[in-house]
């Protein structure tokens, strides 16, 4: 790939503190991501997968600061993110957009719609007011919403509707950056099926670059040209799409693919593999590889070291020792 | 059509509705579905179609008012079950009709211990002491594969992962002398996907141990074609295609059941695809459904016809019927 790098990730980490309530006060520290590093080259549209709590969506907030990071780097066309001051920072999200899971938690249920489209354009001060109605109208069309419904409230508009809202909101700005944070996960898969089409057809349209972050692996095997695995906070796998649908060599990976439900009912004859257990908690996960208590292959060095992320074949990388013949 | 001696439950032309402040929405419209012994039938559609109304409607969870019968019944080993009273009902809950729900933690009591709740059934049913009752209990435990069951049996919910008290649930569940029929509402759809694959195969394993029957409600395709014999696809309160699971995935003639499963990034028809082939527009609002098909306002092959009158049944086969004007074209397509 020859495109050129727009966000850079340098051993990211961001630790919460967890305190427990109770007679005896305690603090535990939870490593929702763990050591990240990740390039995102620009008109790319690159996937995160994983289960819950595996640290996806903290990753992308805090690329995004709308979290402080615990350590490591976030540069942003070369520029330290976390470097900048606030006014700095309101310059730089001019770039940066994040469209949220929840379609109902995420517009204020107080404001018109187009207040909600146009305050990015309010906060920055873009165009007169008449400009700044003429684009939120633009901005509905844009993402199928009739102009005419500007004056409604968010609550008379369906689920996906919402979603488009959140959408127009984004693209305001004109970002070239955009963080999908389960953007499509609330919705039916028939109005899914629209909002992942209306975000394709703009990532052509403007050529965008996505990170895509879901937990539906089919979702994501379909929008994605990269994709990259979690597993409590760290990356284990990231490949071309391709590359990775075809030849994925992380146990956790294969795992997710095998649990994954096909859509094929005479897929159901050839039995599956099923891991067993449960995700560990990140607050105080496995020694070693995290994977290990879960994973068919694990040996004693699982057990004891963390394996580090290594490119196997150009391109695709994986945290395992035993597929990087290290044990 | 059907061998009555193997029938376990069965729904006639139930119509059931809600009184809102701002008007009647009829939920289910003319439905009748019919499970037979040891079958998993599911009920696929999405948000609004009725499904979980329907189910519910079975051993009368749905708050009644405003929810109301207006005319069907609801066959259960020759007894109409719209017909019992409250304390006739409550006995076939823990007996013979049992639930699992989609979010385990708010069904099970966050105060009593998981294995007393289970407990509880056995004493409730069976009216056994209640030391019996705790060894059942750890019985089902194991059967359900919870690792430790005579340590976790003293967990509170709390306490165990989502993944384990759906488990638990279907524990409580199986805590009947004769199960018969097991409602499933959403079973795996809080869970993550690895937990889910395991669940489900503990369904599967557990249908035919006990030999229950499946009803199961859910939203998610990849779900029915893991699951299913028969698929029941609603839409908008209404039953709009009846098939055995294959005939659902590789024949399917109701337009909607087609734009479901073109919906589906993982249908194999998108290849190196760009684009899904949505189906355009949004479920009707339900209060203002009239006499047509639901969906004619989203259809691709919608006629004149379409919007006056709800299509008679056309059967395919013995197992395969359609409700639409148009399946030949869909067949044609």
């Amino acid at each position: 790939m020859s495109a050129s790098k727009i966000i850079e990730v340098k051993d990211l980490k961001k630790y919460f503190t967890i305190k427990s309530e109770g007679a005896t006060e305690s603090k535990a520290t939870l490593k929702a991501v763990d050591g990240v590093s990740l390039d995102v080259f620009e008109g790319e549209i690159l996937g995160v997968v994983g289960e819950s709590g595996c640290g996806k969506s903290t990753l992308g907030k805090t690329i995004m600061r709308l979290h402080d990071k615990t350590d490591g780097e976030v540069l942003y066309r070369g520029k330290d993110l976390f470097a900048k001051d606030p006014a700095a920072m309101k310059e730089m999200t001019l770039n940066m957009q994040m469209i949220f899971q929840d379609p109902y938690s995420s517009l204020n249920p107080r404001k018109k719609v187009s207040k909600i489209i146009g305050q990015p354009l309010d906060i920055h001060r873009i165009g007169t007011p008449e400009e700044r109605l003429d684009r939120v109208a633009q901005l509905m069309d844009e993402v199928g919403l009739n102009p005419r419904f500007r004056s409604r409230y968010p609550h008379q508009f369906s689920g996906g509707q919402r979603q488009r809202i959140g959408i127009a909101r984004a693209l305001a700005l004109n970002p070239e950056f955009i963080v999908c944070d389960e953007a499509v996960s609330a919705l039916d898969v028939s109005v899914q099926a629209q909002i992942i089409n209306l975000l394709l057809d703009l990532q052509v349209k403007y050529g965008f670059t996505y990170l895509f972050i879901a937990h539906d692996l089919a979702v994501v095997e379909f929008i994605a040209s990269r994709i990259l695995v979690m597993y409590l906070g760290r990356i284990v796998e990231i490949a071309d799409k391709t590359e990775l649908v075809k030849n994925h060599v992380h146990p956790y990976t294969q795992a997710l693919f095998e649990a994954f439900p096909a859509t094929d009912p005479r897929a159901r004859e050839t039995k599956k593999r099923i891991v067993m257990g449960d995700v560990p908690s990140p607050i105080s996960p496995p020694s070693g590889c995290h994977f290990h208590p879960r994973c068919p292959y694990a040996v004693e060095k699982c057990r004891q070291q963390y394996p580090p992320l290594k490119e196997i074949t150009p391109g695709h990388s994986a945290a395992c020792w035993v597929v990087q013949n290290d044990t | 059509m059907e061998d009555t001696k193997d029938l376990l439950l069965s729904i006639n032309n139930l119509n059931f509705s809600f009184d809102t402040q701002r008007g009647v929405v009829n939920a289910v419209r003319d439905l009748s579905i019919s499970i037979r012994k040891g079958e998993t039938l599911t009920l696929v559609g999405e948000s609004g179609c009725g499904k979980s109304v329907t189910a519910h409607a079975i051993n009368q969870l749905n708050p009644m008012p405003p929810g109301r019968v207006d005319s069907g019944s609801i066959i259960f080993r020759g007894n109409d079950l719209l017909k019992l009273k409250k304390g006739e009902i409550e006995k076939l809950r823990g007996t013979q009709i049992s639930m699992i729900f989609q979010e385990p933690m708010t069904a099970l009591n966050p105060v009593f211990t998981v294995g007393s709740q289970i407990a509880d059934v056995f004493m409730t049913h069976q009216h056994i002491s209640k030391s019996e009752a705790m060894e059942k209990a750890v019985e089902l435990f194991r059967l359900v594969k919870i690792p430790a069951p005579e340590r976790r049996i003293h967990a509170y919910p709390h306490q165990l992962s989502g993944g384990m008290r759906q488990r638990a649930m279907i524990a409580m569940a199986l805590a009947s002398p004769e199960p018969g029929l097991m409602i499933a509402d959403e079973p795996t759809t809080a869970l993550d996907v690895t937990i889910q694959a395991q669940i489900l195969d503990l369904l599967n394993d557990l249908k035919e141990k006990v030999g229950m029957s499946i009803l199961l409600i859910t939203h998610d395709m990849g779900v029915v074609a893991e699951m299913a014999d028969r698929v029941v696809v609603m839409y908008a309160g209404r039953k709009v295609e009846e098939a055995q699971v294959y005939d659902i995935f590789e024949e399917p003639r109701h337009p909607y059941t087609l734009g479901l499963l073109n919906s589906l990034p993982s249908n194999s028809k998108y290849q190196g695809a760009s684009r899904l082939e949505a189906i355009t527009g949004t479920v009707p609002d339900m209060r203002t459904i009239g006499s047509g098909c639901p969906f004619e306002n989203r259809c691709a092959y919608a006629s004149e016809i379409c919007g006056k009158e709800f299509p008679k049944e056309t059967a395919l086969n013995e197992s395969h019927s359609v409700w639409c004007h148009n399946w030949q074209k869909v067949q044609e397509d």
